[in-house]
């Protein structure tokens, strides 16, 4: 699954269409969705972002979520007087600035888009350092809650320069102009995601939910103790790490009902022998 | 558990993490000039980026990046129980270089460390400034320079080992051993061999390389390194460490391994060599198994003092054949066992 956040509809309404997504919610949130992507609009500011992150990906299975990615997507001040409005930049840092707390995307592909450096802010009206190149005010919020639920290679913060915020006039953007300065990027996005998804689902871990389930109802059906579904677990995982595939033969065992503790102890055995073999 | 290998993967160190006190360095100046093409980037700390608790060391290796910090404290350590002492008292290890780039699916760090990306401290000076007082307390010290990384891999980015050389030749008290499996011998014949330095190399039979070294030279190459380096009078130790359990034809294969070994290198003019069966801090394990897709991490192993490694039977079997193999050409008081 893809997991999107913006803060403006806006900055989501090319996505929207670009990826044919139907909404699905509208309170607390506004959610979009397709079968392969969930994106959410979480309205300005770090606590927004925070709430909706957790909120969209709240439905994300923690322990087989490989192959999701979340994406902080939207548009963004420049503090850097060479950046012109326009630009899209992949973020390879993010500063919250008011806590300092920083975090990284492990950027594993090469993707057809500049970087640089953003931190996030909770007030623009306020005075505040320059640190870094652009400047939002959602994505240090989002990407720590994202960072709960994903591994650093599944966060990313795409960003388009959309007013040249050094100049402090904070001028107020108009809904045309964002839809247009996301139309111009909304290609490289698409590449971005592609890549990314297509990355992504060639990582495939060995034990995955489908072998999860698979002991479960081993398990269940042997009666087996907590130390003994462990233990066969490890040894599914070795079989399956020596020879390249699940051990069908453990089909079997599902039909058989042991009467007792000895019994099961002895199949048990028998099933770690063969595995291990 | 890669099933692809496109061509869109980041190339290796595409991207530079550098501390902002680490820039001034000029080991950092000389590897930023390196990769020019790399993208860099300033941080506070290393452990930003390193001790990030929700990566995935495996992925990583995919496209590691470099961190370039310095080292504030901590320049060596007391070496561990699981580690060969050479029988040295005052035996310390030092890691000026964290992580590895080779892949082998038994390694430690990838259950030591939260990250596969590497990290280079670059105050080199700071480093001999401590180890030289540590020389001074205790007059004879053994140091090892590469357990917590192959160095000799990153010579190509960085001449870290004529840095090392030319302090153990200045410093007679320190015994300086590196540990490596990399085939880069030329490198040495630009330098003339040292009582006080020592290399080791660790060997694996061809199917214990081919299956759970990956990225690593075969084991033609690291004999032809130590046999080339021992004609030059370096002083070699060889490492047969850890001994892998490959199942029931174990045997037959550590036996055509050995046989192979003592045909191609003179043992006479071996230094020492130590012998180990494979063994891990559980925890470390634990955290292996979280990711890894290796058969040798999925062993059931035993364990004792939070020690995991093979049943005493495989123990004992495997140490006492490769052991016993080995006195027959070597003197078997410079035999170490783990």
């Amino acid at each position: 699954m893809i997991y999107i956040l913006t803060a403006l509809r806006p900055e989501a309404d090319g996505l929207i269409k670009q990826y044919q997504l139907k909404k699905v919610k509208d309170k607390p949130f506004e959610v979009f969705s397709s079968e392969k992507m969930k994106l959410v609009v979480s309205g300005v500011g770090k606590i927004n972002a925070a709430a909706a992150t957790s909120y969209i990906l709240s439905d994300s299975d923690i322990n087989y979520n490989h192959e999701d990615f979340f994406l902080n997507f939207g548009i963004c001040g420049t503090l850097k007087k060479e950046l012109t409005v326009g630009e899209m930049f992949l973020c390879n840092k993010v500063l919250d600035y008011e806590t300092k707390e920083c975090f990284f995307s492990d950027i594993l592909l090469e993707y057809d888009l500049e970087e640089e450096t953003i931190q996030s802010i909770d007030h623009l009206h306020q005075k505040f350092d320059f640190l870094e190149a652009l400047v939002d005010m959602e994505a240090s919020s989002a990407f720590k809650i994202s960072s709960k639920f994903l591994n650093t290679h599944q966060i990313y913060v795409v960003k388009i320069v959309s007013d040249l915020a050094y100049k402090k006039n904070n001028e107020k953007l108009s809904k045309q102009f964002v839809l247009e300065i996301v139309d111009k990027n909304i290609n490289k996005v698409v590449d971005f995601i592609d890549k990314t998804v297509l990355f992504l689902k060639s990582y495939q871990m060995l034990f995955q939910k489908r072998d999860s389930e698979f002991i479960e109802m081993l398990s269940i059906s042997l009666n087996l103790t907590f130390s003994q579904k462990e233990q066969l677990k490890n040894a599914y995982c070795f079989y399956k790490a020596n020879k390249g595939c699940e051990p069908s033969f453990l089909e079997e065992f599902l039909i058989i009902k042991p009467k007792n503790s000895k019994e099961r102890n002895a199949i048990f055995d028998q099933i770690k022998q063969k595995l291990y073999s | 558990m890669i099933k692809s290998n496109k061509n869109y993967i980041a190339r290796k160190f595409s991207h530079i993490y550098v501390e902002k006190r680490a820039f001034d360095y000029p080991i950092t100046q000389y590897i930023l000039n390196k990769f020019s093409k790399s993208k860099v980037v300033a941080i506070e700390n290393y452990n930003e980026i390193f001790s990030r608790k929700n990566q995935n060391p495996y992925v990583q290796k995919l496209s590691p990046s470099l961190i370039l910090a310095e080292k504030k404290e901590g320049f060596f350590y007391k070496g561990s129980r699981l580690c060969h002492n050479f029988q040295e008292e005052n035996f310390y290890y030092t890691n000026f270089i964290l992580n590895c780039i080779f892949e082998c699916d038994y390694c430690y760090l990838k259950g030591m460390n939260l990250s596969s990306h590497i990290v280079f401290f670059v105050n080199l000076e700071d480093y001999f400034e401590k180890i030289n007082i540590l020389i001074s307390e205790k007059n004879k010290v053994y140091l090892s320079i590469s357990y917590d990384s192959d160095i000799l891999v990153f010579e190509g980015i960085y001449p870290f080992f004529n840095k090392w050389y030319n302090f153990a030749k200045k410093n007679q008290g320190v015994t300086i051993e590196i540990r490596t499996k990399s085939a880069n011998w030329k490198k040495f014949t630009n330098y003339d061999p040292i009582s006080n330095l020592e290399l080791s190399w660790s060997i694996s039979p061809e199917e214990v390389i081919n299956k759970f070294e990956k990225k690593t030279p075969n084991l033609e190459a690291r004999l032809t390194a130590t046999s080339n380096l021992l004609k030059k009078n370096w002083k070699i130790n060889l490492a047969l460490d850890p001994l892998i359990y490959t199942g029931k034809t174990w045997r037959n294969t550590y036996y055509e391994f050995l046989k192979y070994l003592v045909s191609r290198i003179n043992l006479e003019l071996i230094n020492s060599i130590t012998v180990g069966v494979f063994r891990i801090p559980v925890n470390y394990l634990r955290r292996m198994k979280r990711f890894s897709d290796s058969s040798v991490v999925f062993f059931p192993y035993e364990t004792i003092e939070n020690v995991a490694s093979y049943p005493e039977d495989i123990k004992e079997e495997m140490l006492n054949f490769v052991v016993s193999f080995l006195e027959e050409y070597f003197d078997s008081e410079k035999i170490y066992v783990i």
